[in-house]
């Protein structure tokens, strides 16, 4: 399992959510809530097993509620790489 | 741009949504018909029949997808689950404090909001027979009798691949269309392998969507199924001396059961209707809504 850095996961997420919503990526701003962008649940949810398939684990359920930007969760996501590429 | 969360506590999304929302501004003396809604799709969905009501008629909506632990459920598979009995009472506690349950009313339920409101109709029928509850209609949901009673390990992959695929088709605005053999015979894997390429073909998701994130959107759907099945273990309930109306859509979810089971439930004759659409978009169906409203408006002289 490859560590992710959270630039690296702020770069996954930037670049996918622009396919999604048909914008350039500068166009993407990673302080503003998920729930803001015009993402529907389906769309959500798909992009978040895209996600985890990247990263070769789960995110919890809670994920998105704890960290609800793409910046905050790129953190996590840092922090969560971190735990699991040690207990590897 | 919205300001930096502190990443430290969970994001502030104001007060919890009402499980009981009605019409504004409230017309007292409006004929009352009570909806139970069963969450997985916005509650929005019942707009199109309240836009067909008769004037006098006020649509009030008790939103399961609004009790906490009942929603909860359906994202953590593991989380212990309310009974169809506490949901029940949870509704008639709104409904009492509301006002709405001193005159007489039609009570309607969709899905698995039809077991629920079985239940607040038994438990009002036990107080005053057929005093409060006008009509019970049921829409497409399935009775809780032994016969549909099945343990989650006996949910065959072939049927929930082909409700999913009715689901994916109402979260995107148009039907997914598939033969009627296209997911005999599969496990999980390949039948969500058949629903991306069609899905993806007929333009209902983007090109370049993976299985992975098809499979997740899939695990979500699975998990509030399986947590409506574990809502209604153990509740087994008596037949009401009543007519219980049962409203099928064409592709129902049980499309070889003539009564989804409820004629068990219903201790005098029951009425049914046919109406065109699926399941999961029977209510926004302008020609199947307007059928509803006529249902809901004018069932107690039918």
């Amino acid at each position: 399992m490859q560590r992710v850095t959270a630039e690296e996961a702020r770069a996954w997420l930037v670049e996918k959510l622009a396919i999604r919503l048909g914008v350039e990526q500068e166009q993407i701003d990673v302080e503003r809530y998920f729930d803001e962008f015009d993402l529907d649940s389906t769309e959500a949810l798909i992009l978040a097993g895209e996600l985890e398939k990247w990263l070769g684990f789960e995110l919890e359920a809670t994920a998105l509620w704890y960290h609800p930007t793409i910046a905050a969760l790129s953190e996590h996501i840092a922090e969560e790489s971190d735990r699991h590429v040690a207990a590897a | 741009m919205s300001p930096r969360p502190d990443t430290a506590t969970p994001r502030q999304r104001g007060v919890a949504h009402p499980l009981l929302t009605s019409p504004r501004p409230a017309d007292p003396a409006a004929r009352t018909v009570v909806a139970v809604h069963p969450g997985a799709l916005p509650a929005t969905a019942w707009q199109t029949v309240a836009a067909r009501l008769p004037a006098d008629h006020a649509l009030h909506l008790c939103d399961l997808g609004n009790v906490p632990e009942y929603f909860a459920a359906a994202l953590v598979p593991t989380l212990s689950v309310i009974g169809v009995r506490e949901l029940a009472d949870r509704c008639l506690t709104e409904l009492t404090a509301a006002g709405l349950t001193d005159r007489p009313f039609t009570l309607v339920g969709w899905s698995f909001g039809g077991v629920v409101a079985y239940e607040i109709a038994a438990r009002l029928d036990a107080q005053r027979p057929g005093d409060r509850v006008e009509d019970l209609v049921v829409l497409d949901s399935i009775a809780p009798v032994a016969a549909f009673a099945r343990p989650d390990e006996d949910l065959q992959p072939a049927m929930l691949l082909g409700w999913f695929a009715m689901y994916l088709g109402a979260k995107r605005g148009r039907r997914l269309a598939l033969e009627p053999s296209a997911l005999d015979g599969l496990g999980e894997e390949d039948g969500l392998g058949v629903l991306l390429t069609e899905a993806v073909a007929q333009g209902l998701l983007p090109e370049g969507t993976e299985h992975a994130g098809l499979r997740k959107l899939y695990g979500a759907f699975h998990t509030g199924l399986v947590r409506n099945n574990r809502c209604t273990v153990g509740y087994l309930p008596a037949p009401l001396d009543r007519t219980v109306t049962v409203v099928k859509p064409e592709r129902s979810l049980l499309p070889d059961s003539p009564d989804l089971g409820w004629s068990e439930l219903s201790g005098r004759p029951l009425r049914q209707l046919a109406v065109p659409g699926d399941h999961y978009t029977m209510l926004r169906q302008p020609g199947t809504a307007q059928a509803l409203a006529a249902v809901l408006a004018g069932s107690r002289t039918g």
